[in-house]
């Protein structure tokens, strides 16, 4: 199933590269960023467990213009799953925008969805005569 | 990072986010043989076969070089009289004469059961670069050294007690533009015994087999134990 959404409000997920190696730094970015640290002791291998989870922190940064998210379902997904998969707390398109979608399409054996996603994002079905994405 | 979403009932919705995805030396050939088209250049990417099975294409006329079309994409359709079924394959290796493919796909629903086999004269073609790297699987395992040289996932969750964790088809999304995609797949517990999540790959191929490639390895951070019933969703998110 091919779903399309209008996206003037993207944003990308992204990670920092940690090579800080100093221990009371990485304990306290860590703890700022609420990564574990109660097994992470003060020698090599508590440096190297807290470089490696402060590493694995999302970050998410904007993507200016107008853009299209394109989101393929695979098919015979239920319908509830599909729908928690793209728009629950930490589904796709958390990922993918910061705000609803301006608009939802998709490939006709998605008609059901798609009219769900725009209810529930209350966006239109179908993108404006004006539309062109960047 | 791990994160409690909701509790309903009996039932636990859970989601991981995207963590830093470990690059296999077997993904970087992948992401190559993709992207740049691999070696494409044979008389016989195309051609009827003279025997099909459940994993394999023969043409007894070709002379391919040992593993050329691993990773690759073999599409089979009716031989030349219309008869037989429209299937893919991944191919995990070869000889001079024969596709060893992971399974027939159906190509409306690689995610469900196997296609039917192709006709034995089936029409074949191999498509230059290859499959997508769609398939996610995860494992309780922690001894299993997070390194590039890794090439397949030890102690992989399969059907069984861990029904409902087995390797799965991700639900894929890209933005116009950015530089990075995401891999999505909501797992639900529905076998009986308590699973705790320590690791996950992101493959090729819908089955555990030889030749597979294993693009991406990661660790979960704060690794969640899941009951029955329990949902977990997972995305990884791919920097292009």
């Amino acid at each position: 199933m091919l779903i399309l959404l209008g996206n003037t409000s993207a944003k990308e997920a992204y990670r920092d590269e940690v090579t800080n190696s100093n221990y009371d730094e990485l304990i306290a970015l860590a703890q700022r960023s609420g990564v574990k640290t109660d097994d992470c002791e003060n020698d090599a291998n508590g440096v190297a467990r807290l470089q490696e989870r402060l590493s694995s922190v999302t970050k998410f940064r904007e993507l200016p213009g107008p853009r299209i998210t394109t989101i393929m379902v695979p098919s015979g997904t239920k319908l509830l799953e599909a729908l928690a998969t793209i728009v629950g707390a930490n589904g796709v398109w958390s990922y993918h925008g910061s705000d609803a979608p301006d608009w939802v399409e998709g490939s006709d054996d998605a008609a059901m969805l798609v009219n769900v996603i725009a209810e529930h994002y209350g966006c239109p079905i179908g993108r404006p005569d004006d539309w062109e994405a960047s | 990072m791990f994160r409690l979403l909701l509790s309903v009932g009996h039932a636990m919705l859970l989601a991981f986010l995207a963590r830093a995805e470990l690059r296999t030396d077997t993904g970087k050939d992948f992401q190559s043989k993709v992207m740049g088209g691999d070696a494409y250049t044979n008389s016989t990417v195309h051609g009827n076969a003279t025997a099909t099975a459940a994993t394999s294409l023969t043409n007894s006329g070709a002379s391919w070089t040992t593993d050329m079309w691993r990773g690759h994409i073999v599409f089979a359709g009716p031989n030349n009289s219309g008869t037989g079924s429209r299937a893919y394959g991944i191919v995990l290796s070869n000889t001079a004469t024969v596709l060893t493919i992971d399974k027939w796909y159906d190509p409306a629903a690689p995610g469900g059961t196997a296609a039917t086999t192709p006709n034995a004269t089936a029409n074949y073609i191999l498509a230059p670069g290859g499959g997508p790297a769609w398939w996610i699987a995860l494992t309780e395992d922690t001894g299993q050294s997070l390194n590039a040289a890794q090439t397949s996932l030890t102690g992989e969750l399969v059907v069984g007690t861990s029904a409902g964790l087995e390797r799965a088809l991700c639900t894929y999304a890209h933005t116009t533009g950015a530089s990075t995609y995401t891999l999505t797949k909501q797992f639900t517990l529905t076998g009986g015994t308590a699973r705790t999540i320590q690791r996950m790959a992101i493959f090729n191929s819908a089955t555990n087999v030889a030749g597979q490639h294993m693009v991406f390895f990661s660790a979960v951070p704060n690794p969640p134990t899941l009951v029955t019933n329990d949902q977990l969703t997972i995305t990884e998110t791919v920097t292009i």
